[in-house]
């Protein structure tokens, strides 16, 4: 899908706006927060909803956060913020503050409204930043919507709903190192045809150029 | 219908305030009104970021920005930023809030719109179950911890820290029900001192403590990691032997606890010199369930004391 000049200046330019999401995040909860993202792939949804090529494990099953945002006009999509729920967990207890060793209880972590908020606002500020910095380098406009949270009990089937409507999947693998703890992530951008179609232009071009 | 959105959005239950891009504020509903104490005609027109100087620090002003001229839409929870419009008087303490800012274009000028939800009672409800999950979860680990003590002293002699009866009928079934699948043969000693009682009468009670201490530390070194020594209470003990070939092996070991008596007690620099009576019984042919084979142990017990003490006697030699 993306050739190794490809892989390489997107995932520069990805860098840099996560950069800019970590400083923000670093003033909002008053502490030094290096978000990376060492790898990026591009996935191409097959029409039966099915991805073209295996998923990575956080779509195993089991208990995950996703924090979306749908983002329009020209360049169309929804990015979607995603950790295993003990690793959101994990890194709401850090922002607030607080207790940073998880216990599973039974299988049930427990998970109050206010973490939720936590959860939302980290979304929101990361996934703002991206589209945004991603629409500046496309030269366009979008329109953002809030995050909608949800936390989702995922089974083999259910992979296919997050995938269900899009063409494409820009997938980042992301890493929150905040003080000692490290929390792991992933920001999924799910683009239509035209938008990817676009956007590989835009990095051919800054490739010639 | 203007009038009819006016007043909804007077009824409505978060505050609603919007500003225009020089950030004078053109709209402030009736909800900001009772918390602040501040009427509408006194805010609008006002500059919001005089107001509330908190939303010309960078970050805020990043966001009303991002939202006037970058169209972004922002969150904040009020677990991380606490308050943004404080109440009229500092009668509440430990406000929260949460704040949508969104963009509204309108004829080709740009707004902000900014929601404030008070969320103080559901933080402190939060806080409060918090805390009650910690507790439960304190409690539970004590109760878990004084199980784990009350096990222990259900099962043992508090003065020497031997298996009491309880515990010793339980290893005897245990090894029972393997000497019965096994075909397997195992002895039950009864052992009570002789002459004890003297020495708590002259020595007092605590000194006959101390001995007791001292004599089950030594029966102990005398015996394998397999067998049980369990003190009945008083100048009692019973022991188990599984795993017995023949008499002979139970005669060593009867001869070996025998031998050890001659030697003194020392105790408060003093020393006494004591002696026991034991009686055994051999499963399968003395009893085959705990209880019948310490009974007859007892028997057997009884007649050493009765033919002069000091000594071991078999209940199968008894006449």
């Amino acid at each position: 899908m993306l050739d190794s000049m490809q892989k390489d200046a997107l995932t520069e330019i990805i860098n840099v706006y996560i950069g800019k999401a970590a400083s923000l995040l670093s003033e909002m909860v008053n502490q030094r927060i290096i978000l990376s993202v060492p790898e990026i792939e591009l996935i191409a949804v097959t029409q039966e909803g099915q991805p073209s090529k295996h998923l990575p494990p956080i779509f195993s099953p089991g208990h995950i956060i996703s924090s979306s945002i749908g983002f329009g006009q020209k360049l169309q999509g929804k990015a979607f913020l995603i950790f295993p729920a003990e690793q959101a967990k994990l890194l709401v207890n850090v922002c607030l503050g607080e207790d940073v060793t998880i216990t599973e209880n039974e299988g049930l972590l427990e998970f109050f409204d206010t973490d939720f908020d936590v959860l939302k606002e980290i979304s929101n500020v990361i996934l703002n930043a991206i589209i945004g910095e991603l629409s500046n380098f496309m030269d366009t406009r979008v329109q953002y919507s809030l995050p909608d949270i949800e936390l989702i009990a995922i089974s083999e089937s259910d992979s296919k709903i997050i995938l269900k409507d899009s063409t494409y999947i820009l997938l980042l693998h992301t890493t929150f190192l905040l003080s000692e703890t490290q929390v792991n992530g992933f920001v999924l951008i799910a683009l239509s045809m035209n938008s990817v179609t676009w956007l590989l232009e835009k990095i051919d071009a800054l490739l010639e150029a | 219908m203007h009038q009819l959105v006016c007043l909804a959005i007077d009824k409505v239950n978060l505050g609603i305030i919007i500003i225009d891009q020089d950030f004078n504020i053109v709209l402030w509903n009736s909800w900001l009104v009772r918390w602040t104490g501040y009427s509408a005609e006194t805010m609008i027109g006002i500059n919001l970021l005089e107001v509330y100087p908190r939303f010309a620090s960078k970050t805020y002003l990043a966001i009303l920005n991002n939202a006037l001229f970058n169209g972004q839409s922002r969150f904040c929870s009020g677990a991380l930023h606490k308050t943004f419009i404080p109440p009229a008087e500092d009668v509440q303490h430990n406000v929260r809030q949460n704040m949508l800012v969104e963009p509204i274009y309108d004829c080709g000028n740009k707004y902000v719109l900014i929601q404030i939800t008070d969320m103080t009672g559901h933080y402190t409800r939060v806080k409060g179950l918090k805390n009650i999950i910690k507790e439960i979860e304190l409690e539970y680990e004590q109760v878990k911890a004084s199980e784990v003590v009350s096990i222990y002293q259900a099962l043992h002699d508090s003065l020497t820290g031997l298996p009491n009866r309880n515990l010793f009928n339980d290893r005897v079934n245990s090894i029972l029900q393997l000497a019965k699948r096994n075909g397997e043969r195992f002895a039950v000693m009864f052992l009570d001192l002789d002459g004890f009682k003297e020495i708590n009468d002259s020595f007092g009670h605590e000194a006959g403590d101390l001995i007791l201490q001292n004599i089950a530390k030594r029966l102990k070194l005398l015996l394998r990691n397999s067998d049980t020594l369990a003190r009945l209470g008083g100048d009692e003990f019973l022991l188990l032997f599984p795993g017995i070939k023949s008499r002979a092996d139970v005669i060593t070991i009867a001869t070996k606890i025998k031998n050890d008596f001659t030697q003194a007690y020392s105790f408060q620099e003093n020393e006494v010199y004591l002696s026991a009576s034991m009686g055994i019984s051999i499963y399968p042919e003395d009893g085959d369930d705990a209880r019948t084979l310490i009974r007859n142990a007892d028997i057997a017990m009884y007649s050493v004391k009765s033919k002069g003490k000091n000594g071991f006697c078999f209940f199968s030699d008894l006449d």
